[in-house]
Order: C-alpha cells, then sequence, then structure tokens
C-alpha cells in the first residue's frame, strides 16, 4: 500500500496532505485518537466479532497475593490471560522500566491455560531479563497500581458506596501498564509469524488486548479485594466500570520504535491522511446522516474537553480545545440544517470547514476535528487499518546508480540536507540505553560520554552519504559505491527501501538541543496506540489512559455497537 | 545459575538474536550505518549449523580491527568476478557480495563471484538463505564460489526468505551456556547506570540533594531514595509469591 500525497488543485478535490506538513515533529504530536488507533481499531474488531473474555480463576488473598486466570474466546482461537497478584510495595517502585516494585505480572497466550502453563508463567515472570517464555506465549506484562485511587475505590466499595467520580478524574485508572514485551523479547511468539489470519494478527493486537486485560483485572481485583474485606462490598457500577480504563507511561524509547519501523509508521499515517482526504471529498449538505454523526461526535468530543481535569504542561490545555470545537459544532450545525457554511454552499464543504478551522484553532483541535471525519467512513477506515503490514527488513538495490539515488535524496530529504550539522547544538544530546533495564535515555553527551550513541542521525547520515556520492563518478552503482564506503549500507538501504513513501520518518535532527522528544512520544501514543488524557512531564514522559470509556466484556459479548471513546463523566 | 541456564538449550527468538548481534557489533568499532546492517548474520549462520553465535562469541576480539572497506573486486569478465575479501571476515563482506551478485544479475541475468582472502569462508553460505529477499537465488561451490541468478520477490516473507520465515515460526535452539554468555556480551554496549544518567530519563528529575525538578502528579508512587542510588542489578530475585 503506497500512498503518494497529489496536489489536489489539478482535480479540485481535497488531497492528501504532504509529508513536509505531516511530518514536522509538532505536526505529528498534535495528531489525536482515531477510528485507526491501535486500542480503538482492536476494540472495535473486539466488539464486531463478540469475543467472549471470562474469568477462569481468581485465587487472589486479603493480601493481594494469588493468581487469577482469564479465558479470551476469538471466533477461532481462544487465548489466556494468566495474572499474578503481589501485594504492593513502595520499595524500588517507579513508572519507568528500571523499577523493581510490580503489583502484577502476567502473560498472554495461545489456547486454554493449563497448570503447566501457570506454573512456568509463575516461575520465569520474576526473572524477567533472564527467565524464558513458553512457545505459545505472546505477552508478558507488569502493572503497577495508582495507589492512591485504587485505595479510595477499594474503601469505598467495601464500604458499600461507589467510589467518587472526582477523584477517579484526576488519573481515570485503577492500574497502570509498566511493560509489555512480546515479539520474540523473552522467548514470546514472533508476531509476523502469526500471519493475517490469526485473530491478534494484525499490528499491536496482542499488546493491546493485553493492554485491555489489565483494565479488566484491575476492575475485578479491587471488587474481589472489597468483597473479601466486607460483607457490604458492592461491585463497580458498570458505568464507572468503563469510565475507567487501564494506565499507561510512555517515554524516550518511542523514538527509537518511530526510526526502527518507518514502514509501519508510513503505512498507519498513510492511511489516516487517505481517509482524511476522502472523508473531506464528500459531497453532503442539509441534513445528511454523515453530517449529524459528525456533529454528534464533536459535541461528545467536547463533552470530553470540558470534563478533562488533566494539566498539561506545554500542551494544548483541554479547555481551548473544547473552545475551538465549538467553532467547528456551530458550523457543522449550519451545514447540517442548511447546507451552508457561513451562508454559502459548497462542493466540498467539509474540506472547507477544515481549511477554515486550520487558521483559527489549535492543532490539537483540528486534529481532533480530522479525526472525527475518519468516523464518517468506518468502514473504508477498517479495511485500511486491516491492510496495514509492515515488515522491518530493508534491502539493497545495488544496479542503482549513485546519481539516481543522489536525486531521490535530494528530493525526499532536502530537509535532512538542509539541516545545520555544523552548529554546535547539532550533536548536544546523546541517545543511549541504560545497563540497568536497557531504558532508553537521552542526555547531554558530555556527560555521559561512555555511552554509545544509539539515535538514528538521519540529518548527519544524509549529508555525510551526499558528500560521498559526490566524490565518486555518477553512474558507479550502489553496489560498487557501498563496498568502498561501507558505512553508509543502512541509510542507503532505508533510503531505497521507502522511496516514495511520504510518511516515514519524522523530519528532524533527534540529536539537537531544538528537538522535544515528547513530539514523537506522544505521536505514538495518542495518533498510533489511542491513548487519551496524555499528560506530558519534562518535555519526555506521557501519562494517559487506555481504553477510556471502553465497553466491559458483558458489553463485547452482546456485540454493543454505539460510540465508546470519549466518555463523559458517569453522573452520582 | 538461574532455572533457565540449567536446561541445555534455549529457544531464542529472532527480535533478541539481532538485538544481541546489533549490541556486539556495535562494540567491534564499526560505524552504526555498518553494523545495523549486520546484524543477522549470527543469526542466519547459526540456522544453516555454520559457526553462529559460538562464532561471534570466538571472532569478538578480532572484529574490532576489521576493515570492511578493504574488501576489493579483483577481476571482473562479464557475469563472473573475482573478489578479495581484504583479510576480512566473511560476515563483513557478505552484504557487498550479495550487492554485487544483484548488480551482476541485473546486467546480464546470471552472477558468479569467486572470493578468496576471508576468514571463515564457510559462512559465505549465508549467502543462500540471505539471497532471497534482494531477489536472487544463491548457490556457494567449494566454500569460495557464490552463483546467483534471479527470483521473483513475493513480498511474502516466507516465499523470499524461507529461512527468515522459520526462524520467526521456530526460534532457533542455542545451548544455554552460549546464549548467556552472548547476553552478558552484548550488555557491555549498554551504558552504566549512575545517578547522572538516571536524570536522562523519567517524568522527574532528582537532585543529589533529594529535591525533584519536575511535577510530582505522575501518579507513579516513585521511591525518590532508589533513583537516587542506581544499583546495577537487574530484577532477577522478584518472586510472584503465588
Amino acid at each position: 500500500m503506497t500512498i503518494a500525497p497529489h496536489d489536489p488543485r489539478h482535480t479540485g478535490q481535497p488531497g492528501l496532505r504532504p509529508g513536509a506538513q505531516v511530518m514536522r515533529p509538532e505536526s505529528l504530536a498534535a495528531i489525536q485518537p482515531s477510528r485507526l488507533s491501535g486500542a480503538r481499531a482492536f476494540m472495535n474488531k473486539m466488539l464486531r466479532e463478540r469475543w467472549d473474555i471470562s474469568i477462569e480463576r481468581f485465587d487472589v488473598n486479603v493480601e493481594s497475593e494469588g493468581v487469577c486466570v482469564y479465558s479470551i474466546k476469538a471466533p477461532t482461537m481462544e487465548f489466556s490471560f494468566i495474572g499474578f497478584s503481589r501485594p504492593p510495595s513502595r520499595t524500588a517502585r517507579t513508572g519507568r522500566i528500571i523499577g523493581q516494585a510490580w503489583d502484577m505480572m502476567g502473560a498472554l497466550i495461545e489456547g486454554r491455560a493449563t497448570e503447566a502453563d501457570i506454573q512456568s508463567a509463575r516461575e520465569e515472570l520474576p526473572k524477567l531479563y533472564t527467565g524464558r517464555a513458553t512457545p505459545h506465549t505472546l505477552i508478558w506484562c507488569r502493572s503497577n497500581r495508582s495507589m492512591r485511587v485504587f485505595d479510595q475505590t477499594l474503601d469505598a466499595l467495601a464500604e458499600g458506596r461507589q467510589p467518587s467520580v472526582d477523584d477517579l478524574s484526576k488519573v481515570c485508572y485503577l492500574m497502570r501498564n509498566t511493560g509489555l514485551d512480546g515479539n520474540g523479547t523473552f522467548g514470546t511468539r514472533s508476531f509476523p509469524s502469526l500471519g493475517r489470519a490469526h485473530p491478534l494478527g494484525g499490528v499491536l493486537q496482542a499488546q493491546l488486548l493485553t493492554a485491555y486485560m489489565m483494565r479488566e483485572y484491575s476492575c475485578d481485583l479491587v471488587e474481589h479485594l472489597a468483597r473479601l474485606k466486607s460483607d457490604k462490598a458492592v461491585p463497580l457500577d458498570p458505568a464507572i466500570r468503563r469510565y475507567l480504563g487501564v494506565g499507561n507511561g510512555s517515554a524516550l524509547g518511542l523514538i527509537f520504535f518511530i526510526h526502527r519501523h518507518p514502514r509501519l509508521v508510513d503505512q498507519w499515517l498513510g492511511a489516516r491522511e487517505a481517509i482524511i482526504a476522502k472523508a473531506r471529498a464528500l459531497e453532503v449538505g442539509a441534513g445528511h446522516a454523515r453530517v449529524r454523526h459528525l456533529l454528534e461526535l464533536v459535541r461528545i468530543a467536547i463533552t470530553f474537553r470540558k470534563q478533562d481535569r488533566m494539566v498539561y504542561e506545554a500542551f494544548t490545555s483541554s479547555d481551548e480545545v473544547a473552545a475551538d470545537l465549538e467553532q467547528a459544532a456551530a458550523a457543522l450545525s449550519e451545514l447540517c440544517e442548511n447546507g451552508t457554511l457561513d451562508g454559502q454552499t459548497h462542493a466540498y464543504p467539509l474540506d472547507v470547514l477544515v481549511r477554515r478551522f486550520e487558521q483559527t484553532a489549535k492543532p490539537e483541535s483540528v486534529e481532533t476535528l480530522l479525526s472525527l471525519l475518519i468516523e464518517m467512513l468506518p468502514d473504508e477506515a477498517d479495511e485500511m487499518f486491516a491492510e496495514i503490514d509492515a515488515p522491518d527488513e530493508f534491502t539493497v538495490s545495488p544496479a542503482e546508480s549513485i546519481e539516481s539515488l543522489a536525486a531521490t535524496v535530494r528530493e525526499e530529504y532536502d530537509w535532512a540536507l538542509a539541516a545545520d550539522m555544523t552548529s554546535p547544538d547539532a550533536y548536544k544530546y546523546v541517545w543511549y540505553k541504560s545497563e540497568t533495564a536497557e531504558e532508553p535515555r537521552r542526555g547531554d553527551r558530555e556527560e555521559v560520554p561512555e555511552a554509545l550513541d544509539l539515535g538514528l542521525d538521519i540529518c548527519g547520515g544524509v549529508q555525510a552519504l551526499m558528500a560521498d556520492i559526490a566524490a565518486e563518478t555518477p553512474t558507479t552503482t550502489i553496489a560498487r559505491f557501498l563496498l568502498k564506503h561501507p558505512q553508509h549500507r543502512y541509510l542507503v538501504a532505508r533510503i531505497q527501501s521507502l522511496r516514495g513513501r511520504a510518511y516515514h520518518t519524522p523530519r528532524a535532527n533527534i540529536n539537537a538541543e531544538a528537538f522535544i522528544p515528547i513530539d514523537l512520544v506522544r505521536l505514538m501514543n495518542c495518533g498510533i496506540h489511542g491513548i487519551d488524557k496524555t499528560r506530558d512531564f519534562l518535555n519526555r514522559n506521557l501519562r494517559g489512559v487506555l481504553y477510556h470509556g471502553a465497553p466491559t466484556p458483558d458489553d463485547i459479548r452482546s456485540g454493543y455497537s454505539g460510540t465508546w471513546f470519549y466518555p463523559a463523566e458517569p453522573v452520582q | 545459575m538461574t532455572a533457565s541456564s540449567q536446561d541445555q538449550f534455549l529457544r531464542v527468538m529472532p527480535r533478541e538474536m539481532r538485538l544481541m548481534s546489533e549490541r556486539i557489533f556495535s562494540m567491534s568499532g564499526q560505524p552504526k550505518g555498518f553494523f545495523l546492517a549486520v546484524q543477522d548474520m549470527a543469526m542466519y549462520s547459526q540456522k544453516l549449523g555454520l559457526g553462529g553465535f559460538a562464532l561471534l562469541e570466538e571472532r569478538f576480539e578480532s572484529l574490532r580491527s576489521a576493515r570492511p572497506e578493504k574488501a576489493a573486486v579483483v577481476s571482473e569478465q562479464g557475469s563472473a568476478m573475482r573478489f578479495d575479501g581484504g583479510g576480512q571476515h566473511a560476515w563483513f563482506v557478505l552484504p557487498a557480495l550479495i550487492d554485487l551478485l544483484g548488480e551482476l544479475v541485473a546486467r546480464f541475468g546470471e552472477a558468479e563471484i569467486t572470493v578468496v582472502n576471508v576468514i571463515d569462508p564457510d559462512e559465505l553460505k549465508i549467502a543462500t538463505g540471505l539471497g532471497g529477499r534482494t531477489g536472487l537465488a544463491v548457490t556457494l561451490e567449494n566454500r569460495a564460489t557464490l552463483q546467483a541468478r534471479s527470483r521473483p520477490i513475493t513480498s511474502d516473507i516466507s516465499q523470499d526468505d524461507p529461512l527468515l520465515w522459520d526462524v520467526l515460526e521456530n526460534g532457533l535452539r542455542i545451548e544455554a551456556g552460549l546464549w548467556w554468555r552472548i547476553y552478558h556480551l552484548a550488555k557491555k554496549a549498554l551504558a552504566p547506570d549512575s545517578v547522572v544518567s538516571r536524570r536522562h530519563a523519567g517524568p522527574m528529575i532528582v537532585n543529589p540533594d533529594g529535591t525533584v525538578i519536575g511535577r510530582k502528579d505522575n501518579d507513579d508512587d516513585t521511591d525518590i531514595s532508589f533513583l537516587m542510588k542506581p544499583r546495577a542489578l537487574e530484577p532477577q530475585t522478584e518472586s510472584t509469591n503465588s
């Protein structure tokens, strides 16, 4: 699936936005969750297929120590989630990967869990880096409680009442994901080998099912502990249970992910841009059902933003986004009632609306509207998402001339060639991993002189490549060039393998002082994973909520078909 | 000694094999643009019953002085070529050999390269596996002559690169002791932990006096003292206690 932007002026129809616009880090940071985000797409799949999730075993004592097993039945296959609960410890506790205190460790496996599976997970999971998963294990995971909110909820339920929504709304989850490992790590199954026919063969689906199980586990655990604590205990109100997602912390490692999986990034962003362009080109007018639906979704988003209690450091506040969306809602209301915008009719009114919105609204507000436009073409969006298939391997095209490669570089990497790599700040920062827990870090190069630089220096690499090309005969083949200049091999293979694609590489020098890591972390968390309410810390870390408002297993079993994202606060 | 390392063999998947290879090669002094492109060598070698990770362990020190740019084409006539490996290890000249095979096949429809002066020439057989993904059917004769023809690329890994597909599906059985030595060798590529280094990640920065830079509402319930006293210990002693 290659998607290249075209110039809309030739047809008058809205076209794809160019890579030069979309791939700026600040633009990528503004992208909001949508139907194409992993969590939403996966939840919609479970709803469509009416997956059956049930508790098989919940042997946890009042000290929070024990094991639970869930059965997850997809239409063609059964999975099991095995979770080990542990008493919370404040020692060596942190949301960072270097933490050594986890309240839950779990495994997602294929098939029905046997005693041997449970025993193996019990023995191997705690070893983590020196442990080995069984051959049918998909994911190993860890999660921690939000201590205050979990305890408040536990106390409330044990006393026979519901927890305060005021308290819950400050974080919107009971437990937070602190690690999801799969795709071969610790001996887990390689995801590319699952194939498309596998129920979890799509992008990120094994991780996202596990995250959903973390959400379910957190709610089941708090109810279970409340029952052990008191005869008066009540379960969570289903509305509150839906409102609670699972927390997620993300940081610098996602920049490595983006650089290592450019095909995935390109296909995902390409699918998103293609659907948005198609939606902007819809010829809609007064009373059109699609416009009514869009207006309804914008109003849901406004409520969601108005009720958002999170504090953001650098990101646009939810109040500002809500105010912007009010303008969009007013315009959509006019379109819905009269078929006009500001009293005028247009061939592509949604495109006009977006272009006007871009002039006045914050980028995050614009991207919220664009994400909601995708909901107007749900089937097309789901089909495009299912087509995403992005192998990691790059290959060299050896017979190409360096003259031809140079032309590609000049056309597609002009931004990298233009970067000032001689500036004192161009290499100020180094990206590396710590020996402890392999934590991705970014620091002043002078502070960690021993660190091996793991960041992908696209700008410096492209400039060095072009300098060496310039010194060779233009008709030299890539094969002969790389024989003489083997240091360019990875970049040449990357450039050739991604040729003609618009959305694979963020246009930034990640080593520079000016680069803000959180921009790309947010692309992954918000846009690709589908995480809401991403609070930013020190321009490098995010805390957010996955499956905020997501249906419960009962809802999934019954095939719930309403809008579940952007949940309103439950009324008490 | 962990329970796993007491087992004779481990099932190791491509992700970990590639990661360990990459880290070990990163310590060879080669530029990133080169070592990232040879991360599959040890895995393919292991799968083909060649030297594999034991050879990686054995050759690691000598790879530090590698100069892959010393390899050169000695002579060529039509689709036939003689290639001097410059005394380099086969793993470090294989990418160039596959390129040259591809270039010759593109020009002449076939290719034959006779390779001299490489370390561990048996490892040249890796080209028979790696060639598929670039559209080449490669054979090795007499530990020295690579022959190639064109084959269609289907974009289906199982068809284009059946060796990789098999490893993705089944992993490789590697002797446990060997694997853990590789694991610990690779760890040397990672930066030692320190208080300064710990300030380079995380939602808050802890100063030496225990004060904190950044908001504290991250909901992590962080043990500040833990961040101030880094321990170079991995969580190997944790237990689920259930």
